[in-house]
């Protein structure tokens, strides 16, 4: 085992930084909106071709670890699918941006629908893909730090099935990105929550100096630190049941990083003119997709113990 | 990163599960209950250590001139993940491994070395560990025992609490006050059959014999028991806190034990429980996340770097790992904790609930967490 990136891994992310360095922090005054949706960045990924890699050039764990440097940053994109799944179910990059969703489920708002270009349908138990091109679908009105839009009823008749891909993999790759996403922003909410408590004052002295407030930031950091390397080793691997542990650790590690970012910055927290909120509620976005923490350990635990006797 | 075993090291595995798989009795999870303090165990590692040795298996990663192999960290690692998830037959000795052995190898004399480094290599010895004193516990620097300087030696006062092993040990790891200032602390290698010392066993939860107090009276120990030079027992201590924080992989008898639950709960038909399958894969990922970062650790052991505050992220992952696990097994296998039917479940759920206590309370680790790996700042005290 080894815990540093290798040359090849390093060389990625140390290309990409100076690109995503320009996008660390939003227009100056920050707007005062619930997402920020990075049209900016996209423009820049696209023209630095990092979007049209394949999977031959982008392995899955520099795509993992690109997903997870983007999440990072405030603005909403969608670079997961396009990354991650795309690439790896034959879908090329002129039909991006791509939205999520279940075929039983058309009526459930989806992220990112309203800037996608094609749909990934997962089916059941084929994929099937729908074509957008031309069809309005305006953002809904929420409070979550992402585009959701609603596909209008009937829209999904129109998807093709994707030949040869069962949607199991669809889900696996849906669930690595899910864990690469969570990775990047949870890390974001808590070095920004770091960085706030050791500046606020109260009482005479930082609120990072309380141990009620540093207990709390310690178990946020071991949590970030396990999603980080829970991810890169499902990235690494490509396991099923290393990727279901990694979207499952993720997804309930939710609960408290949230809250406790959330909490530690007090009424600031909750001004849309503050960043904290782009990756907060991102993350509560992230908490619950492809059915929550508990379903991702379901199919950990099939992968794992499956015709245990 | 890369997060695959060599070939090597998955040969150094196997040979591993093929000298346990030779070696523990038939009978050995029923007899030996996974205690390493139960008078079984200790008796069966009193055998058990020597073959290891003789099998090149004890101390593989130590220096080849201190009787080792000279192998790297990861097969001191590999080692203990698989004594660890058989139940841990090689009693207390598994501390000599991992830090007494190694503390001495870096502090000691060529005497001292002499004297002692053969005994541990060869699994003849047992040695407890002198730290916890009934008002010096996570604050450890607030011991009491003393050792005065005699002339010729040093006569040594006080009494230490908790003390693992201290029942079938031959020395003693012993921490003392040398001196009036906080941190004026020594380290002594004390024989335990030392005239003044008593040991009465403390009746705990956590296994036979696991808990010991151990009184010293007026015991008078020669001058070259002194570990390091005088006063400089504080440097030892946070050498030996670092591997003992990472010493241990407890994470693998809760692998083990939730390996068994999917049998078991296989066998009475729910597994299938959605509930249950979701509850036990995130104990297992509790696991796993408890895992790779102390593998991240002896990445950094390997590669020869400073132990950092990620020993104490590690730590304090294993604790919850540890607890999540166990509530998993009281709140979906309740009724096998009743009968104690299985093994492997019972000793998990034991165990669990002294791992945020043991090497240093799960607190401090938080304290370390955010004072060293966060660098938040330092508050008054109240």
């Amino acid at each position: 085992m080894d815990f540093d990136l290798n040359d090849d891994q390093a060389t990625v992310l140390n290309a990409i930084a100076p690109l995503l360095n320009r996008h660390r922090r939003l227009p100056d005054p920050a707007p005062a909106v619930s997402y920020f949706y990075g049209n900016a960045l996209e423009a820049d990924l696209t023209e630095g071709g990092w979007f049209a890699a394949d999977s031959d050039a982008l392995g899955l764990f520099e795509a993992g670890l690109l997903v997870e440097e983007i999440a990072r940053l405030p603005c909403a994109l969608e670079a997961m699918v396009s990354l991650i799944i795309a690439p790896r179910i034959g879908l090329p990059p002129e039909r991006r941006p791509y939205a999520l969703m279940r075929k039983d489920r058309p009526g459930i708002p989806s992220r990112y629908l309203p800037m996608a270009r094609t749909v990934i349908i997962d089916a059941g138990s084929h994929v099937e893909v729908l074509d957008l091109d031309g069809l309005d679908v305006p953002a809904l009105d929420g409070f979550l730090a992402a585009p959701y839009g609603r596909l209008p009823e009937g829209a999904m008749d129109g998807a093709e099935p994707l030949g040869g891909i069962p949607a199991g993999r669809l889900r696996h790759l849906w669930r690595l990105g899910l864990a690469a996403e969570i990775s990047g922003a949870a890390q974001a909410a808590v070095d920004l929550t770091v960085d706030h408590v050791k500046q606020r004052e109260q009482f005479g002295q930082p609120i990072g100096a309380f141990q009620a407030v540093q207990h709390r930031l310690a178990e946020c950091a071991t949590l970030v630190e396990g999603i980080k390397l829970m991810t890169r080793r499902a990235c690494w691997s490509d396991d099923p049941a290393d990727v279901g542990l990694a979207a499952a650790f993720a997804q309930n590690a939710l609960s408290q990083i949230i809250y406790d970012t959330q909490q530690f910055h007090g009424a600031t927290g909750l001004t849309l003119e503050y960043q904290l909120h782009h990756w907060t509620f991102r993350l509560k976005a992230l908490q619950g997709e492809l059915g929550g923490a508990t379903a991702q350990a379901r199919a950990a635990a099939d992968a794992l113990w499956q015709g245990a006797a | 990163m890369d997060f695959s075993w060599t070939p090597e090291q998955q040969r150094y595995r196997a040979r591993l599960k093929a000298f346990l798989a030779d070696n523990l009795p038939p009978d050995w999870d029923a007899e030996s209950r996974h205690d390493p303090g139960s008078p079984y165990v200790v008796e069966f590692a009193r055998w058990f250590c020597p073959a290891l040795a003789e099998a090149g298996l004890l101390v593989p990663h130590w220096p080849v001139e201190d009787g080792g192999a000279g192998a790297d960290p990861w097969h001191h690692w590999i080692l203990g993940e698989e004594m660890f998830a058989a139940g841990e037959p090689r009693s207390y000795q598994y501390m000599n491994v991992n830090w007494i052995g190694p503390a001495i190898i870096t502090y000691g004399t060529a005497e001292q070395r002499k004297r002692h480094i053969p005994e541990i290599t060869q699994g003849r010895v047992f040695w407890c560990q002198g730290f916890s004193e009934p008002s010096a516990g996570s604050d450890l620097a607030a011991m009491r025992t003393r050792a005065e300087p005699t002339g010729n030696g040093w006569r040594i006062n006080g009494q230490k609490i908790w003390t693992s092993a201290a029942g079938c040990a031959d020395y003693c790891f012993l921490l003392a006050r040398t001196g009036p200032e906080r941190h004026a602390i020594t380290v002594f290698l004390v024989p335990m059959n030392t005239p003044g010392i008593e040991v009465r066993p403390i009746a705990s939860l956590t296994g036979k014999n696991s808990l010991n107090e151990v009184f010293f009276s007026d015991v008078d120990v020669a001058g070259d028991t002194v570990l390091g030079s005088v006063g400089n027992g504080w440097d030892v201590v946070r050498t030996v806190l670092h591997n003992e924080r990472i010493g241990a992989p407890r994470y693998m008898m809760a692998r083990r034990a939730l390996d068994r639950a999917a049998v078991l709960l296989s066998r009475d038909g729910r597994l299938d429980d959605p509930e249950i399958k979701g509850r036990m894969g995130l104990a297992r990922a509790a696991v796993d996340a408890a895992a790779l970062q102390a593998y991240r650790v002896i990445d950094g052991r390997a590669k020869g770097r400073e132990p950092g505050p990620e020993t104490n992220v590690a730590r304090y992952a294993l604790v919850k790992a540890d607890r999540t696990v166990g509530e998993f097994l009281a709140d979906c296998l309740g009724d096998l904790l009743l009968s104690g039917e299985d093994q492997a479940i019972v000793t998990q759920y034991r165990r669990a609930a002294s791992t945020g206590l043991g090497a240093g309370a799960a607190e401090i680790q938080l304290d370390l967490v955010a004072r060293g790996f966060l660098d938040l700042p330092k508050g008054r005290k109240s």
